[in-house]
């Protein structure tokens, strides 16, 4: 299928995803969260040519801020491997409810992550020092990461690994139905259920992330989801917004940047509940 | 430690790979939407197909990534995390042949995008 989209159109889904890309890279996410709505909402565009868009711009925030992460020796690459089985298994289910669900349902869902990403994102103080060393019992898949705050080596234990993988699974799951990255859902997760340090959280989930994304994008690809006309300005506008973003986390103040996306987050949530009673709307006048 | 060393010596090679790949992705579609951009028939046709390349590409960067994982772990004779690796690759390789059988059935996809698309842009050609 060859979608002929105009120049200017393009331009403008390049602007917009180097925008939502860069509110996410803020925070270190992907930014589908914002990008599906927009592309929505705004754009038009039909909701599963939006996720498929930005289920690939996912991976590319994914690998190219990988970089930063792994210099950093944040990321957990075997926990992460471990997880990316209960995420990848996530993000199958999520692939065959794509083809069941109805439109309205899925703007219904991502209203609701985007009203729980809104909640999760409220600023939250919490401290840590070196002492919080686990000292014997060495597991597996505990670690350690170099902290230039503090000035030390802090180690880790990884705890309650299976309520850690079903919580995975359906962060899977929403990311391959909505088009995200879902690492609203992964950080969190990880951060309850593992206790991992926040830092160790982020780096691994953005390193999940590709994965299970791959998982979506390739079937999605292969169905004709994934037009290459809107997903190449998206992707191209993404990898640059990602890039932007990091720059500008580091240069900004976190609390202020978090209830500006609260607040940003709360818009995007009406605006696709409007959406849903939109679709039933014109769904019922057919 | 040198177990310590080995894994961060991979994290860097890896990080370096993904690096490399995601900018040879974005250059190819870069390339791709410029092809398109002139608006000669056929250049549009390669640019197409490049832009595909490319986002084809970023969607087998993280299988990259999966395999230098397993070889890494085979080279260390880690065989659980060997088949831990094998099995995430599987997983993607039947999501794949799952879109690959779904493909073959009744496509509803045509009409929503343009019943969709069409008004709000006005002038969208579907061929």
């Amino acid at each position: 299928m060859l979608i002929i989209v105009p120049v200017g159109f393009q331009f403008w889904l390049l602007a917009v995803s180097l925008v939502a890309s860069a509110l996410g890279g803020m925070l270190g996410m992907a930014g589908g969260i914002f990008l599906v709505p927009v592309l929505t909402v705004f754009g038009r565009l039909d909701i599963h040519t939006a996720i498929g868009a930005s289920i690939v711009s996912v991976i590319a925030c994914s690998c190219a801020s990988a970089k930063s992460f792994l210099g950093a020796h944040l990321t957990n690459v075997r926990l992460a491997l471990v997880l990316e089985v209960a995420t990848t298994c996530g993000a199958l289910t999520g692939v065959l409810l794509s083809r069941v669900f109805p439109a309205s349902y899925l703007f219904l869902a991502f209203a609701l992550v985007l009203l729980l990403s809104a909640q999760q994102m409220l600023p939250r103080h919490r401290k840590r020092d070196c002492a919080s060393s686990p000292g014997q019992d060495w597991h597996l898949f505990d670690s350690s990461y170099p902290d230039p705050v503090l000035g030390c080596t802090i180690q880790y234990r990884v705890r309650r690994l299976p309520l850690g993988m079903a919580l995975m699974y359906g962060a899977g799951l929403v990311s391959a139905l909505l088009g995200i990255g879902s690492g609203v859902l992964k950080v969190p997760a990880m951060d309850t259920a593992l206790r991992l340090p926040i830092k160790v959280s982020s780096a691994t989930s953005s390193f999940m992330i590709g994965v299970t994304a791959a998982a979506s994008a390739g079937a999605y690809f292969i169905l004709g989801d994934v037009v290459s006309s809107i997903a190449g300005p998206v992707v191209l506008g993404s990898v640059i917004g990602s890039l932007l973003g990091a720059r500008i986390l580091l240069a900004v103040s976190n609390d202020r940047i978090r209830l500006l996306l609260v607040a940003v987050l709360l818009l995007l949530a009406a605006q696709m509940i409007m959406q849903t009673f939109g679709i039933i709307r014109i769904n019922g006048g057919v | 430690m040198s177990s310590t060393t080995l894994t961060r010596r991979f994290e860097n090679r890896l990080a370096k790979i993904l690096s490399y790949g995601t900018w040879l992705a974005w250059g190819t579609i870069l390339l791709g939407g410029t092809l398109s951009a002139l608006t000669d028939r056929i250049t549009a046709g390669w640019g197409s197909t490049f832009v595909s390349a490319g986002i084809a590409l970023f969607i087998l960067l993280p299988v990259i990534t999966l395999t230098m994982l397993l070889i890494t772990f085979l080279k260390d004779r880690d065989y659980g995390f060997s088949a831990v690796a094998i099995l995430v690759l599987a997983i993607l390789f039947l999501s794949l042949s799952l879109g690959i059988i779904s493909r073959g059935a009744p496509k509803k996809l045509v009409t929503p995008h343009s019943r969709h698309f069409a008004p709000a842009l006005g002038a969208v050609f579907c061929r």
